[in-house]
């Protein structure tokens, strides 16, 4: 599970601001908004890319807010095409791996997302669509607390897309790992997500299911942004979370600041 | 392929009656037996002019025969060579319908009739300049970069003419003997390991740097930038006295080393100081601008994956730094190796190459310096070749 609580971290202009975000254990959460909303910049800053300035941050019932990448016990795919390609598809899975079972554990992940004929590839030989499955792989390899995806569909080609989506979802019903997933594709966050958070300009405006998200947007943003039929239904007796959605939204698009 | 019977017959008649003619010349200008050859060889270009005539443009077909004339006037009106103008027109006809091989033939002639003297010396690079600028042409590169390449490439031969002159001076048997001569052997070991030596010593120290660079940015980093640049500005000689003024005898520094046993001037670790001094810049900036060629995602990755800062370093930005990086390793030993000024003044002994043939220039003269700077200029050129060829066994940058 994820839990994050007063989040601050600037960025020059741009500040990521986000009070409270839970992911419950083994949920699928998509975390959704236009570009330059800090989508990818807080799925960073819980991988440790970033420190934040102030805020804690827990991942699987620890604490790890000054922690390195390196000891959060996070799984990362990037948007990017990130296989290093200085070792073939085998080599790129067992990157994180050591000891003794190094291949069994990379030919039960490529049983798994049906890459075993890739396994001695040079990576620079993958189509897009392989390429994120390969990375998919290696980020499940060393067998991470949280699977966190920064728009990994989006450099992939349209069929590949749907294939990937499906694995996606294999994947996460199989191996049931907490998963947040990054994007700005509102199709592909409704195929996937069991839980829903938007973001705009730092901070996140709307996080529930995915049904009650689709049912009953909290702002006209949301609504507008999802393309949402329902009407408004704004949270009783809070009204800061409207005044934050409704405050932004009347900007175009909403996709200025930062 | 065979031309018409008329054509056929004409230029046999016109040939015939012009060979004829000058044969029967009261004072013949060229002897029976070459007026033979001479009417053979014009049949041939006859029969290639036919088969310009066939395919080419009138442009073509003109060209033909300005060329030849200007051979003709050339070869032999002017030098009066009757045997080289034959050889010379019968390679001709035979070319010019290849563009590529006319280009050469045309170098050919220039180099060893017209700058006689300096044949190889001209012919090698503008030939190869001329192919590198039609294999652009033909390639499909516009009119102004095939000027540009023409225009460079151009100048660039003439830079390099002093080395291919020289590297056409000696006989293989005279460098063999100078080769052999124990003082030039020891001189040229010396370059080759205090250089080989020096390059090492820049990079454990300026690798680190470059990684750290090309990864951080802070608030003066660009004067750091420019310091490690300042050592390509400095005049050699500045080096050695500044080198003198800090390590050499009579300096604090100078005197607690060699109180320590480690004097630096006039010694071997004298050469390799001067050596790091003039190099380092290009390893370092080299192996910066490898470094910051690496996605810095690609560490990210590594390092969610369990890999330390150190490892990351070791395992990612280092194997696909490499190619670059030892692109570097090679400026900076060619720096080190050809440095001369500094350590002329700062370490004349033990002698290194170009101290030597700076040396024996001094003492007996250009003859026998010539040969001397004409090993040294080849061996480098060899491990230099190499390097460069040792290079494409590197992992390059992939596609991801």
């Amino acid at each position: 599970m994820i839990k994050v609580e007063n989040l601050r971290r600037s960025f020059g202009e741009f500040a990521l601001r986000v009070d409270d975000f839970r992911v419950e254990p083994r949920r699928y959460t998509v975390v959704l908004g236009p570009s330059g909303s800090g989508k990818s910049l807080l799925l960073k800053t819980l991988a440790g890319l970033f420190y934040p300035d102030a805020g804690v941050i827990e991942v699987g019932g620890m604490e790890v807010t000054r922690l390195p990448p390196e000891r959060r016990r996070v799984g990362l795919v990037f948007q990017e095409p990130s296989l290093f390609p200085h070792y073939n598809v085998f080599g790129n899975i067992a990157y994180g791996l050591r000891g003794p079972d190094k291949s069994k554990i990379v030919e039960e992940l490529a049983e798994i997302l049906r890459i075993k004929d890739l396994l001695h590839r040079p990576v620079q030989k993958l189509s897009g669509g392989e390429a994120q499955k390969v990375a998919l792989a290696r980020a499940l390899a060393v067998k991470p607390d949280v699977l966190l995806l920064d728009e990994p569909l989006s450099q992939v080609d349209h069929n590949s897309r749907l294939e990937l989506q499906g694995e996606l979802k294999r994947v996460h019903r199989e191996m049931n790992l907490t998963t947040v997933h990054v994007t700005h594709n509102r199709e592909e966050a409704f195929a996937l997500a069991e839980d829903c958070a938007v973001m705009l300009g730092g901070r996140i405006i709307q996080h529930c299911g995915t049904e009650q998200m689709q049912k009953r947007p909290e702002c006209e943003f949301v609504k507008r942004f999802l393309g949402l039929e329902g009407d408004i239904v704004k949270p009783p007796g809070c009204s800061e979370k409207c005044l934050v959605g409704a405050g932004l939204c009347d900007r175009e698009d909403g996709t200025d600041g930062g | 392929m065979i031309p018409r019977l008329r054509y056929i017959l004409i230029t046999l008649v016109v040939l015939g009656v012009l060979h004829l003619l000058i044969a029967l010349l009261p004072e013949p200008i060229v002897s029976p037996p070459n007026n033979l050859v001479l009417f053979a060889a014009n049949l041939y270009v006859a029969f290639c002019g036919w088969l310009v005539i066939r395919d080419g443009s009138r442009l073509d077909i003109g060209l033909f025969g300005v060329g030849y004339m200007l051979l003709f006037l050339l070869v032999l009106v002017l030098l009066g060579r009757e045997s080289l103008f034959i050889v010379l027109v019968i390679l001709y006809s035979s070319v010019y319908r290849v563009r590529l091989l006319l280009g050469i033939f045309i170098v050919f002639v220039l180099s060893y009739v017209v700058f006689q003297p300096y044949a190889f010396e001209t012919f090698v690079p503008l030939a190869l300049a001329f192919s590198a600028v039609w294999w652009v042409h033909r390639r499909g590169a516009s009119v102004f970069v095939v000027a540009c390449l023409s225009l460079g490439l151009f100048f660039l031969a003439t830079v390099l003419l002093p080395l291919f002159h020289l590297l056409a001076q000696d006989s293989p048997q005279t460098l063999w003997y100078v080769f052999s001569r124990p003082d030039v052997r020891e001189a040229v070991w010396l370059s080759l390991l205090s250089s080989a030596l020096a390059t090492v010593i820049i990079a454990l120290w300026g690798i680190p740097l470059a990684y750290a660079m090309a990864r951080t940015g802070f608030r003066g980093k660009g004067v750091i930038e420019s310091i490690i640049d300042l050592p390509i500005l400095i005049p050699q000689s500045v080096v050695g006295i500044a080198l003198l003024v800090l390590l050499g005898p009579g300096s604090p520094a100078g005197e607690a080393l060699a109180n320590m046993g480690l004097t630096v001037a006039g010694r071997f670790a004298g050469i390799v100081v001067a050596q790091v001094f003039v190099a380092c810049p290009f390893l370092i900036k080299t192996a910066q601008s490898a470094f910051e060629a690496v996605p810095e995602h690609l560490e990210d990755v590594s390092r969610t994956l369990g890999a330390r800062p150190a490892a990351t370093f070791f395992k990612v930005a280092l194997p696909l730094a490499s190619r670059g990086i030892f692109v570097g390793f090679i400026l900076a030993w060619a720096r080190a190796i050809s440095e001369f000024g500094a350590i002329v003044l700062f370490a004349t002994h033990p002698q290194t190459a170009p101290v030597l043939a700076h040396n024996e220039f001094l003492k007996v003269g250009i003859s026998e310096a010539r040969p001397i700077a004409v090993v040294l200029l080849i061996i480098c050129l060899w491990v230099f070749i190499l390097l460069q060829f040792g290079k494409t066994f590197l992992p390059g940058r992939g596609r991801r």
